[in-house]
């Protein structure tokens, strides 16, 4: 388990070979409550007429959504490549998607320096062990993740921060037109995608079930084996 | 000319009506004597304004940033009618062209509302000297938009890059798109996109043996 | 310039396409709030300078594939003999164990049912040792993938943690005496214990699926544990009650390189 101060990033993490598939962490309320709260305390005091230069805790609570949603997406296809349900293309994409998933989500742990929450478990209920649900999940978290990205660069104030972020937009474009087109489905429905707002997203989030409460392994109290 | 961020915009009208409190960054844009119009011959079509990658948002760079776009996504519909004018794509590029046609000129459209009167005129597109203009070639046209785009998002003001931001997507959905159906056996890999700036796009365009012209 | 009229965002399109494309929604108690602390926060000035979001460039996951897949046990279900709703019941699993701590199962296969169910073939923590029977997938929480094994050689009566086929770590064990044989076979890591006061079990343990196979009236089931020895002095040797006993020092340096539900090899 990473300490204070550690680098947050999946790999970083994956000192027992789990893949950063489980942390200990947030609850599915508190995925929702990390969402809308700021982060309180950063102490950027600007005038509210001009533009953010520094991170407002607006800004870092987007971010810190974001960072939620690339660890979903990111364990989703690691779990996906580790449990070994899909093959060929399918497993082709889920290794490259998620290899981007991974390394945007290091991209933001890092950007939040640890003052972000460790990464919720997520339980997919299956749908990394069955190649169906696999390519209609990744479908959704992509599109979901696209419209996220661009619901997060209208609502980020500190230039650089909106910029920053634009540019994970295209990538995940890509990949949702990539696993649509994957999938057998029309790859762009649309000819303008559209914007999800913060709260709508995490509610999609939350109405997945995939945010799970992390299972208690350790215990105090004396051993009753046999000795 | 400029407009204040209308009411409803995209965000306020998610459901529940719980838009975040966006900060409009003031006026969108001043209308700007952009030069041009009078382009120099082969394939130096696009904006040839001074190059300003890295600069702060400007109602110049809006201009700028937006009309490169949208030369860009001309580019993209000029090909595609192209190559439905030669008969020669069928089955799922046939499909992807015509959807691919269908939206991009939709945001050619949008940009032209957008820029007004500060949208250069269409240039004229040859497409003579381009060879086999398949999924590769139409995989690399919509790779220059997202890559025109991410040179210029410095530079644009936070209204202008939402506006773009959805239209960029399509394309990249459309990158992808036209790769599987030229039988691409992964997505393109990386988590960021390389930018462009107007030389190295011009470059780019020259090099897929395109030529471009003045517009009428 | 001017501002087209922006379309009406279909949000909910979206929204309504991605729940189409996933498992039913959960109800709303799911949606309990609750504060976070407050993270440390960066000074201002420090924030103000910081560079922009820094994306390192994707990295494959290592070729070697998980030595065992875990899952928690989320709703007590019944054990069957096959993936089947008409299959013999085998057991009857629960969420927790005797200890307190979430029931775990190695998962070790899947498969759809004529229904389009989907079942998962786990490793049970009952007698007879060995058993595996299928749970449908729905019952078991978020699936986890360890790279490590853990290999018990009751002949030299050392231990040796593997990651990824690499030894990480060997040590000597005490085993069972005779009359209580440490049971062999397959078997996994479900949970561990700290913090209690007890010389004789050492600093920690951990919990196996394995079980006594004579010790079988034993409080809690008579399972196997690794763990920590106030007699190091017997070590190594074939001196426990059927568990395996490490020096202190050696199971504190296991159970930083071992996590919850790595297999267990007991030959």
């Amino acid at each position: 388990m990473s300490r204070p101060g550690d680098p947050v990033g999946l790999g970083a993490l994956d000192r027992d070979g789990e893949l950063g598939e489980s942390l200990a962490g947030l609850s599915r309320g508190g995925f929702i409550a990390a969402a809308v709260a700021g982060v309180g305390g950063l102490g950027a005091a600007l005038a509210a007429a001009a533009p953010a230069a520094a991170a407002t805790d607006d800004d870092i609570a987007v971010l810190r959504f974001l960072l939620r949603l690339k660890q979903m997406q990111a364990v989703f296809y690691t779990q996906a490549e580790r449990l070994g349900a899909i093959a060929g293309r399918d497993l082709e994409a889920a290794r490259v998607i998620g290899a981007a998933e991974r390394a945007s989500a290091q991209g933001l742990a890092r950007r939040l320096r640890q003052s972000a929450s460790s990464a919720p478990t997520f339980d997919f209920q299956g749908a990394t062990e069955d190649r169906e649900r696999f390519l209609r999940t990744a479908v959704a978290l992509e599109d979901l993740g696209t419209a996220a990205i661009q619901g997060a660069v209208a609502e980020l104030q500190a230039p650089l921060l909106v910029v920053a972020v634009a540019k994970l937009h295209p990538p995940e474009a890509r990949h949702a037109g990539w696993m649509r087109a994957v999938a057998g489905v029309n790859p762009a429905p649309r000819a303008l995608d559209a914007p999800q707002t913060r709260l709508a997203v995490e509610r999609v989030v939350v109405s997945t079930g995939f945010v799970a409460d992390d299972p208690t392994t350790e215990t105090r109290g004396r051993p009753s084996f046999t000795g | 000319m400029t407009q204040p961020s209308r009411p409803g915009d995209p965000l306020a009208a998610s459901a529940g009506g719980d838009a975040p409190a966006r900060r409009d960054r003031g006026e969108l844009l001043v209308k700007a004597a952009v030069a041009g119009g009078a382009l120099a011959g082969g394939a130096a079509a696009l904006v040839l304004l001074p190059r300003l990658a890295g600069s702060a948002p400007s109602p110049e760079g809006d201009v700028r940033g937006l009309n490169l776009l949208l030369e860009i996504e001309e580019l993209q519909v000029a090909f595609y009618e192209h190559v439905l004018a030669t008969g020669a794509a069928t089955g799922g590029l046939l499909e992807f062209v015509r959807t691919a046609a269908g939206q991009d000129a939709k945001h050619v459209a949008t940009l032209r509302e957008i820029l007004g009167g500060d949208a250069r005129p269409a240039p004229r597109f040859d497409f003579g000297q381009v060879g086999e203009p398949g999924w590769r070639v139409a995989a690399r046209i919509e790779d220059l938009a997202i890559a025109a785009h991410a040179a210029q998002m410095p530079g644009l003001s936070h209204d202008a890059l939402i506006q773009t931001l959805g239209m960029v997507s399509v394309d990249a959905r459309h990158a992808s798109w036209v790769r599987a159906v030229g039988g691409v056996r992964a997505p393109r890999a990386g988590a960021s996109e390389g930018a462009m700036d107007d030389r190295e796009l011009r470059e780019a365009i020259t090099a897929l043996g395109v030529s471009v012209g003045s517009g009428g | 310039m001017r501002r087209p009229a922006i379309p009406r965002n279909p949000l909910t399109v979206t929204a309504v396409l991605a729940c189409a494309l996933l498992p039913p929604v959960l109800t709303a108690a799911l949606l309990a709030r609750e504060n976070e602390p407050a993270p440390a926060a960066p000074a201002a000035p420090a924030e103000a300078s910081r560079p922009s979001i820094d994306v390192p460039d994707p990295v494959a996951l290592p070729q070697s594939q998980p030595t065992a897949v875990w899952a928690p046990v989320v709703r007590s279900v019944a054990a069957l003999a096959a993936p089947s709703s008409d299959a013999a019941r085998v057991t009857t699993l629960e969420t927790t164990t005797p200890e307190g701590t979430s029931n775990l199962v190695l998962v070790l296969a899947r498969r759809r049912d004529d229904t389009g169910r989907l079942w998962a073939q786990v490793r049970l923590p009952v007698l007879p040792n060995g058993t595996v029977a299928w749970v449908p997938r729905a019952a078991l929480g978020g699936n986890r993938a360890v790279r490590t094994r853990l290999v018990v050689d009751t002949a030299a009566l050392e231990l040796t943690l593997l990651r990824g086929g690499t030894r990480v770590l060997r040590a000597d064990i005490g085993i069972g005496a005779p009359d209580w044989p440490t049971p062999t076979g397959e078997f996994y890591i479900r949970n561990k214990l700290t913090k209690y006061r007890s010389a004789f079990y050492g600093p920690l343990a951990f919990g196996t699926s394995a079980r006594s196979t004579v010790l079988t009236d034993w409080p809690a089931g008579g399972h196997i544990g690794i763990h920590g020895t106030d007699r190091p002095d017997l070590l190594p040797g074939r001196v426990s009650h059927g568990c395996i006993r490490m020096r202190n020092a050696d199971v504190v340096r296991l159970a930083r390189l071992m996590p919850i539900g790595t297999p267990v090899t007991i030959r």
